[in-house]
């Protein structure tokens, strides 16, 4: 089962950044992670239906920056504010969280998803997850972006 | 003619991008008024005449769906054309909300063609 919902949520991922903010990406090695977490962010999404969970995404400051960049159409360097790119993240996950629920239970069960919230991505936090076997990182444009699903029923 | 549009969503990220579509859509438009919330978003609708309303369903303090239903129960869902823009995919949820009145379904991210297109339809039309 967790093979699959990484396929999905991989895939649900390289599709939401391509089409949100032109940016393309493969799968990474995740222990990149820690060596790329300067000021990075960690967002959480919950989602309540059929299935319970939540999904979390750590991406480094300079990636989010670049997200947010691609989103709004301007450059990294016009991003005057941490909270354009927390945003610009939060809302990734959003769409990502959406798109996920629906490739992998269908178009037929409802779920309510959480606001998503987002924070400086602690490193103990982010090992945490590292070690944990069923995350996963991509690498978009030579940034790690670790992804964990938790399914709690 | 030219069309006041109000745009309702807590991210300000997507905010800015529909805002900036709705600007090289081609349609005459006289303000683009923006809420991050459905209460937001009625007190605009209070104090303007508002063309077309383009609202997510995920935020906090009133949702899309309670939004909506605000329209609904104050009989302005006819006057008021909705449409969601938003992450939902489910179509027992869509076909909810379309039976209440709202006008068009859009699922994020958003084609800037999509957003055109559904703006014609629904002010040309």
């Amino acid at each position: 089962m967790n093979k699959q919902i990484n396929e999905t949520i991989s895939s649900t991922i390289m599709t939401t950044l391509e089409n949100l903010a032109f940016m393309f990406s493969d799968y990474g090695n995740k222990n990149d992670v820690l060596d790329h977490l300067d000021n990075g962010l960690m967002a959480q999404i919950d989602f309540y239906g059929i299935s319970s969970g939540n999904i979390k995404i750590i991406a480094s400051r300079s990636l989010c920056n670049l997200l947010a960049a691609n989103i709004l159409g301007i450059e990294p360097e016009e991003i005057d504010s941490e909270k354009k790119s927390e945003d610009a993240l939060k809302e990734t996950l959003n769409i990502i969280c959406g798109r996920f629920l629906t490739e992998y239970y269908g178009e037929n069960e409802i779920f309510t998803i959480s606001t998503p919230v987002c924070c400086l991505a602690a490193k103990e936090t982010a090992t945490g997850i590292i070690e944990n076997d069923q995350s996963f990182a991509l690498n978009i444009e030579g940034n790690p972006f670790l992804t964990l699903v938790s399914i709690n029923k | 003619m030219a069309y006041n549009v109000l745009v309702v969503d807590d991210s300000e990220t997507i905010r800015a991008v529909l805002v900036r579509t709705l600007k090289i859509t081609g349609v005459e438009i006289n303000e683009i008024f923006q809420a991050e919330n459905g209460a937001k978003a009625l007190e605009v609708i209070d104090q303007n005449w508002i063309d077309i309303v383009f609202a997510d369903i995920n935020m906090p303090v009133m949702n899309g769906i309670e939004f909506v239903q605000n329209l609904v129960d104050k009989g302005l869902i006819e006057m008021t054309p909705v449409v969601i823009v938003s992450t939902e995919g489910c179509k027992i949820r869509i076909d909810e909300m379309l039976g209440k009145g709202v006008k068009a379904f859009l699922r994020k991210p958003v084609a800037p063609e999509a957003l055109r297109d559904v703006l014609f339809d629904v002010l040309e039309n």
